[in-house]
């Protein structure tokens, strides 16, 4: 009796189970341009049964019974609604395709103004601005977003600045792979080159925890995954020329799907960059050309529930550093302050001469995801980054390098993703790392070995109004320093943990507006440099001394948002405040340090309490069908609490706005940008060298059109930066010093996508 | 799955191949005081006929930062006396001892030293020797005292490849000393 009893409710239960049990899951694209689109609205018609497609296009319908079903896919931004029907016999996975009717709505789907429910701040560059930007680094690419601004040594290196924050607070995800370079330093820039990533975008301030529990500042992501829809090859191909360095450049990207072996994806890429000599509104910048060499090849494939994934990627830069830029002691650096023009100015030329820097980047990394059903998949992924730098100081002779890093990073991630229902999704995972610095020459940072490892939890809740989100997270850090005092080895051995973790809920007010409040909070462990620097620091006429005593720097955040959206008018304000115990910064000292070269101030890392708070103020107008204007204002403020001074190197305020006229042929746009950058007059004396430079004005334009063809797209984008050769300086220039930033620059570049 | 670990085995391999590696194992880092550091800065003076008058010595053994200079003389000189001097610079944190006078003495046509007294004119400083250009190197000086006075002498060494013509304001500043200098 019991027994037959059991087996009833066995099959009862499985019967129930399958009846009405299936999941229908997919991904929504641009029919035309194959990215992904979210908060695309997917409905089951007379059921009462939906979803939204969420950041990365993907959506999920459960619960759903065998038989007919009539799925509607509609956007609140306007789109031609899709219909179809299809039959569900069990778990079932179908990608829409849909299509916007505008093209300027196409445009601003990929921009950042996008109705964006997600907590995470993210802004992202778009394919047309990146067309124009093709000759510049991410850094200046970023640069357009605003709240990013750049600290800039010449155009060859540019570190991306999120308000007012960088270096270890800034953290740069190269496609899931925690970007480890000598991030410390200020004229060391991200080692990525844009061209090969389908996706850049800067997460503003605290992003979700799973990327870091120090990544305080933003996210700098690029992601590489993403291929051209029902393509079996594809072709990509970038040249141009940039007036200014008389710069040329040739990127290549090809991939595909192999026909013989479905579920197999490839992707192979170079790049090629050449600069000479840049010029700013009058003179030239001796030395400061550059060469870039970048390859990627990356294969993915995927069966059943199996995806596999191998990358390998190089990127490999020899750069000239300002000639004039290069100083004995501070008299010189005095001389170049009070000269108008850089102290050192040859004719052009494309030779690098000493002092220059040479980088090589090489990324090896191994995935695998496993879905084990529509609710649960595993990512996980092993990386090794290597890391080679080699710096020739300007007596350097021939071949003789003043010193040389090598940092080998090696890391494994590993992410449980997990929807409960169509509402809660969990993700579980962890971060392992283990690093090893080695050095030769000179003394900057001395030899260390670390390792990190963080576990975390994130909760999601997504309904049609409301997205509700917490994470928290453990992370631990050990790391050792070795050097050597007087022919004895000397181990120094740090220890760090913390917790990270945020709370954020954001609200769908209507079909216009959105809401979004977030509380974070983040911790560091003190950088190498700001441990155990000492010495005196290239071009900056000061001896930088680390502190051993440095403990976690922690902060406490807190962001607002709020966005509206209409058919004409967009607008979207980030609020944010930034509480920081323990802020890590370099305080000038009292006295002048005594040496063969004369007298150098002295800097030492400090903690202190500060806070950081500003806001972000973007709004966008469509006039008519031909004609967009954007306008945003960042603006930064940043308090050392204690001292009650103001914190150094925060950048200006600063207004851009731009124009976009769209022509009637070959789907062709004229963009014209305009860039106010005020004077920083937030500013301590005593803490600089010299005055903040001057505010100024920039303007931009680019003329970029469609060349019409019956296969493959074929671009072409004229721009002029700088169009009035204004002279400037920018207070975020590692040479505001000694010379101005860029001049006008010429720019064409030819896109091929096939 | 066969040729994914191929391709898997591949990759790893080839990423083995390295370039530019420091091949210090990361426990023992090479010589913290390999770089090119002038700790010390000597005068040699002596009168008119070479006999040995005063040496006076800067010397600041762990270069620049760490601790401050160990000795900074003060230069004495006898009213209108004459002088002859010479200049040494040394590297004695490395073992042998690297005297870097040498150097100057063989890259002559890129460095020059330049002398600056501010000493109400009681000390004039007149270069003896010189590049293969002709322009004045400076290890070799003639020194003429005036009056009793107080007051300072700055001796700086430029750097000046493929640039000198004599001008004091051009180049790199290797070395800057500013010596307390007493007539009496």
């Amino acid at each position: 009796m019991k027994y037959s009893v059991w087996l009833c409710v066995m099959i009862l239960s499985f019967s129930a189970w399958s009846q009405c049990d299936f999941t229908l899951t997919g991904k929504v694209y641009d029919l035309h341009d194959g990215k992904v689109i979210s908060d695309a609205r997917i409905t089951l018609k007379n059921e009462g049964k939906g979803a939204y497609s969420d950041s990365l296009g993907y959506y999920q319908i459960p619960n759903l019974c065998s038989g007919e079903h009539q799925l509607v896919v509609s956007h609140h931004l306007g789109c031609e609604p899709l219909k179809m029907s299809f039959t569900l016999e069990a778990d079932t996975n179908i990608n829409l395709f849909i299509e916007f009717h505008l093209l300027e709505l196409d445009d601003m789907e990929a921009s950042h103004f996008r109705l964006n429910r997600n907590l995470e701040n993210e802004a992202q560059l778009n394919t047309e601005d990146r067309r124009s930007l093709a000759s510049q680094n991410l850094g200046n690419q970023l640069s357009k977003l605003p709240g990013v601004s750049v600290i800039s040594t010449g155009s060859s290196v540019s570190k991306p600045v999120v308000r007012g924050l960088h270096s270890n607070r800034v953290l740069v995800w190269n496609d899931g792979v925690r970007q480890e370079g000598q991030q410390w330093g200020g004229e060391h820039g991200p080692e990525v080159d844009p061209f090969f990533y389908s996706d850049i975008s800067v997460v503003k301030g605290p992003g979700e925890i799973r990327y870091g529990a120090d990544a305080m500042g933003g996210i700098v992501r690029a992601s590489l995954d993403n291929w051209p829809k029902d393509k079996a090859f594809f072709f990509n191909s970038q040249s141009g020329f940039a007036s200014n360095g008389r710069q040329g450049f040739q990127s290549l990207l090809l991939g595909g799907q192999v026909p013989k072996m479905k579920g197999l994806k490839w992707k192979v890429g170079s790049s090629a960059k050449m600069a000479g000599d840049q010029q700013t509104a009058q003179y030239y910048l001796t030395n400061t050309g550059y060469r870039e060499l970048n390859v990627l090849a990356l294969v993915v494939y995927e069966k059943n529930k199996n995806k596999w994934q191998a990358q390998y990627s190089q990127f490999n830069t020899e750069l000239g550093v300002l000639k004039a830029s290069h100083l004995g002691n501070l008299s010189d650096l005095k001389q170049a302050i009070s000269s108008d023009r850089p102290l050192v100015e040859e004719p052009f030329s494309y030779t690098i001469q000493s002092p220059k820097q040479q980088i090589n980047h090489e990324i090896v990394k191994l995935a695998w995801d496993y879905r084990f059903s529509s609710k649960l998949k595993l990512e996980t992924d092993a990386s090794r980054q290597f890391n080679n730098r080699l710096e020739y100081d300007a007596d350097s002779k021939e071949g003789e390098v003043d010193f040389q890093l090598n940092l080998i990073t090696y890391q494994a991630n590993s992410n449980l993703n997990w929807k409960l229902n169509d509402q809660h999704v969990f993700d579980f995972g962890f971060q392992l790392q283990y690093q090893e610095n080695k050095r030769a020459g000179r003394f900057l940072v001395p030899n260390y070995k670390q390792k990190n490892a963080g576990i975390y939890g994130q909760w999601k809740r997504t309904t049609n109004k409301w997205i509700t989100e917490a994470g928290i997270r453990m992370d631990m850090a050990q790391q050792s320093a070795f050097s050597y005092i007087k022919d004895s080895l000397v181990t120094k051995s740090k220890q760090y943990d913390g917790l990270a973790g945020n709370l954020g809920v954001s609200r769908v007010f209507g079909h216009h507006w959105v809401l979004k409040e977030r509380v974070s909070y983040r911790w560091r462990m003190p950088n190498i440099s700001e441990l155990y620097s000492n010495g005196l620091h290239h071009g900056a006429a000061a001896i930088e001394v680390g502190n051993e005593n440095l403990t976690e720097e922690e902060m406490f955040a807190h962001q607002t948002s709020a966005q509206f959206k209409s058919k004409r008018f967009q607008a979207n304000v980030d609020l944010y405040q930034y509480y920081f115990l323990n802020y890590i910064y370099l305080k000038p000292g009292d006295v002048f340090v005594l040496s063969i070269k004369g007298a150098f101030p002295e800097f030492a890392y400090e903690q202190t309490k500060a806070l950081v708070n500003g806001f972000e103020a973007e709004c966008s107008y469509e006039w008519s069908s031909w004609l967009e204007q954007g306008i945003s204002y960042a603006m930064v403020r940043a308090i050392d609490l204690e001292q009650k001074a103001f914190l150094f190197g925060i950048p200006a305020d600063q207004i851009s706005s731009e124009l976009i006229f769209s022509l009637p042929f070959w789907e062709s746009k004229l963009k014209v940008n305009n860039q106010w950058v005020s004077k920083q007059n937030r500013v301590e004396p005593g803490v600089d060298f010299a005055p903040t430079p001057e505010g100024y004005f920039l303007m931009d334009v680019d003329f970029g059109m469609q060349i019409p063809s019956r296969k493959g797209a074929y671009y072409l984008n004229f721009g002029i930066t700088n169009l009035t050769n204004s002279a400037y300086r920018s207070y975020l220039s590692r040479y505001r010093y000694f010379a101005d930033n860029l001049g006008r620059n010429f720019t064409l570049t030819f896109t091929i996508n096939l | 799955m066969k040729i994914l670990s191929i391709l898997a085995i591949s990759i790893l391999a080839i990423s083995a191949c390295k370039k530019q590696k420091i091949d210090d194992p990361v426990v023992t880092p090479p010589n913290e005081n390999e770089e090119e550091v002038i700790t010390t800065f000597k005068i040699y003076l002596s009168d008119t006929n070479g006999v040995s008058y005063d040496t006076l010595v800067f010397r600041d053994i762990d270069g620049v930062g760490g601790n401050a200079p160990s000795s900074f003389d003060t230069i004495q000189l006898a009213p209108s006396a004459v002088y002859l001097a010479r200049l040494e610079l040394l590297n004695e944190s490395s073992n042998p001892v690297d005297n870097i006078t040498l150097e100057i003495e063989e890259e002559a046509n890129d460095h020059m030293f330049c002398f600056e007294p501010t000493i109400n004119g009681a000390l004039q400083v007149e270069i003896q020797d010189a590049d293969s250009q002709g322009l004045p190197l400076g290890l070799q000086s003639k020194w003429t005292v005036g009056g009793i006075n107080n007051g300072t002498l700055t001796i700086r060494l430029k750097h000046q490849p493929g640039i000198k013509t004599g001008d004091c304001s051009l180049g790199e500043t290797d070395v800057e000393l500013t010596f307390q200098v007493k007539i009496q």
